[in-house]
């Protein structure tokens, strides 16, 4: 990525991000926002307050967390959708529709249920175990390498988000009504939960998750030529695919263990940045989770501002915005893109 | 030796698909496989571009064994061009082509000065030096095979295994990709579908049927009325073309009325 992109991606992000912060049931102007969050990182009184203390509380403690987990997990669904599509050289493929996020919502919801709490990773873990179950039988229904078509692939993954999603809808079902609230927060996707606790590790897991996929992005450019020309050009094959399938697992299990299941981002993002940058992963990846942050943290203000003072899960939002956007790529075909 | 087939064979689900195949192609040959369609070609073709195992039977590069290698080790002795191969993303001419320098590349390398180099020098080979920064899927499809040559090219091999290069290609473009790959003075093993094509280029041509070889030899010594018959059910009339001096194939339909 060239130092004018990033620029221009970071100058993007703080006026999103003010933005952001400003809006919600009490609105603060930019100036002040900015004032505020100017004290807030410095850690001094910059700017001597000139507003009510409740509000800074506001934006500090409340918004800012969402605004940064918004970031984090719009980032990551895109790094996953980009993964899947390379893996799977299908414009259609993203966690959602493959089953996976569902099956790490079924995860999470368990072990809230359960109360699985494994020294407070129990429900990252069991969102990944989900997403590992749902993944290994999506492509191995699929027949991923061997006779395998995408259009197998995308069907499986939608009976198996299908069931996921029974799985999920029982177990809740069956819940009482105080863990029915916590169980639909995973159904819909919300960012209400953000803490910075939950952002550390994300921010971990992502950076992680970015620096092994740049790591192999001349192997996730050959792959979308297809098997046979990537292995003549000498591409281990075999070796990219597991680390696509474990990196993407591993994130939307962790994504979805923070955000619930929030659906169409991993597969409008690319699909846009594709666009914008073209196919090369080097670009590609890091262009995708800009946007698929920014395109979070906007949602997540629609969200809070939409039925104010009532909030809306984020993934109400993007559904609403995802499902015809989808529609609209069928009916155009406008990439040329898996004919 | 560039290249030794030794006893090879390939089954799928019990059905034999090639049967004992043995040749082998020495420094600086054009040799050509012909044969009609479901004879193995593209089989025998796959197993020695390793992304298929035989059955039974070895395969030797440069004296090596092929499955001691890994993909990346053997596109460093193979430069392979099958059809369809540029996949259906939005890539640059410049970028398909850059892919071809893969197996030179360590694990953390981006795209080096000398690699943007070769890739340059391939273009201006295949006469696509002014594109490189058009998409590939505009292009027609002789200017993609082209493109393909390129990515084969900057491989660096001096062996090139081609699947039916001119496949779909106009006449214009079959001739002018054939007079690439025949300027390109290496190794080159490929399948050929146009017999006059195949007799034009070809130092030597293998006859496969079923799986088993027919018969290896120079185009004239293969390239016989009775092949013709016995393995394409087709009758021919052989002459001479005055300008190539190569051997011209003329085929003779059962059922036309001749006034």
């Amino acid at each position: 990525m060239k130092a004018k992109t990033l620029i221009l991606f970071i100058i993007l992000g703080f006026f999103v991000t003010i933005f952001s912060l400003s809006v919600g049931v009490i609105n603060a102007t930019p100036t002040t926002t900015i004032k505020i969050l100017t004290n807030f990182l410095t850690n001094h009184e910059v700017f001597t307050p000139d507003w009510p203390s409740n509000l800074q509380l506001i934006l500090i403690r409340l918004r800012l967390p969402r605004i940064l987990l918004g970031f984090l997990v719009g980032g990551g669904l895109s790094l996953v959708g980009v993964l899947m599509q390379a893996l799977t050289k299908n414009s259609l493929a993203d966690p959602y529709i493959l089953g996976v996020s569902s099956g790490a919502s079924t995860g999470a919801v368990l072990s809230l249920l359960l109360g699985i709490n494994l020294f407070g990773y129990g429900t990252p873990f069991m969102a990944f175990l989900g997403a590992t179950l749902a993944s290994v039988v999506v492509f191995k229904i699929s027949n991923l390498g061997g006779n395998y078509s995408s259009t197998k692939l995308v069907l499986t993954g939608i009976a198996i988000s299908s069931l996921f999603s029974a799985i999920t809808t029982f177990i809740t079902y069956t819940a009482n009504t105080s863990d029915l609230y916590t169980a639909l927060f995973w159904i819909i996707g919300s960012l209400s939960g953000a803490s910075w606790s939950s952002i550390k590790v994300l921010t971990l897991v992502l950076i992680l998750s970015i620096i092994i996929t740049i790591t192999f992005n001349k192997e996730l450019d050959i792959i979308l030529l297809g098997e046979e020309t990537s292995k003549i050009l000498g591409v281990n094959t075999n070796m990219i695919r597991v680390v696509i399938i474990i990196t993407s697992t591993f994130l939307t299990g962790f994504l979805v263990s923070m955000s619930g299941v929030i659906g169409f981002v991993g597969l409008i993002i690319p699909h846009i940045s594709r666009k914008i940058v073209g196919s090369r992963h080097k670009i590609l990846i890091p262009v995708s989770i800009f946007l698929g942050g920014f395109f979070i943290i906007l949602a997540d203000t629609v969200a809070r501002v939409a039925l104010s003072p009532t909030e809306l899960p984020v993934g109400i939002i993007t559904s609403f915005l995802g499902a015809p956007f989808f529609l609209w790529i069928m009916k155009n075909k406008i990439y040329n893109f898996n004919r | 030796m560039k290249l030794k087939v030794e006893d090879l064979s390939f089954k799928v689900e019990n059905i034999e698909i090639l049967n004992e195949i043995n040749l082998s192609i020495d420094n600086g040959e054009f040799v050509g496989i012909i044969g009609p369609n479901g004879s193995g070609k593209s089989t025998l073709l796959k197993n020695i571009y390793n992304t298929i195992t035989p059955t039974s039977g070895s395969i030797f590069v440069d004296n090596i064994p092929i499955s001691s290698l890994s993909s990346k080790e053997l596109a460093k002795k193979i430069s392979t061009l099958t059809q369809h191969s540029g996949g259906d993303f939005d890539f640059s001419i410049l970028d398909i082509v850059l892919m071809g320098r893969y197996a030179h590349s360590s694990m953390f390398s981006s795209t080096s000065k000398n690699d943007l180099e070769i890739a340059k020098e391939a273009l201006v080979k295949v006469g696509l030096s002014h594109f490189e920064n058009r998409s590939f899927l505009t292009l027609s499809g002789g200017e993609q095979q082209r493109v393909m040559i390129a990515r084969a090219i900057v491989g660096e091999n001096d062996f090139f295994i081609l699947d039916e290069p001119t496949n779909h290609l106009d006449i214009r473009y079959q001739l002018e990709v054939m007079d690439i790959l025949k300027s390109l003075e290496i190794t080159i093993f490929s399948a050929i579908h146009d017999m006059n094509i195949a007799s034009t280029y070809c130092d030597k041509l293998v006859l496969i049927n079923h799986g088993k070889i027919v018969a290896i030899g120079t185009p004239i010594e293969v390239l016989t009325e009775e092949n013709f018959n016995n393995v394409f059910g087709v009758k021919v009339y052989l002459s001479e073309n005055p300008y190539t001096n190569k051997l011209a194939i003329n085929y003779i339909p059962k059922n036309l009325k001749v006034e």
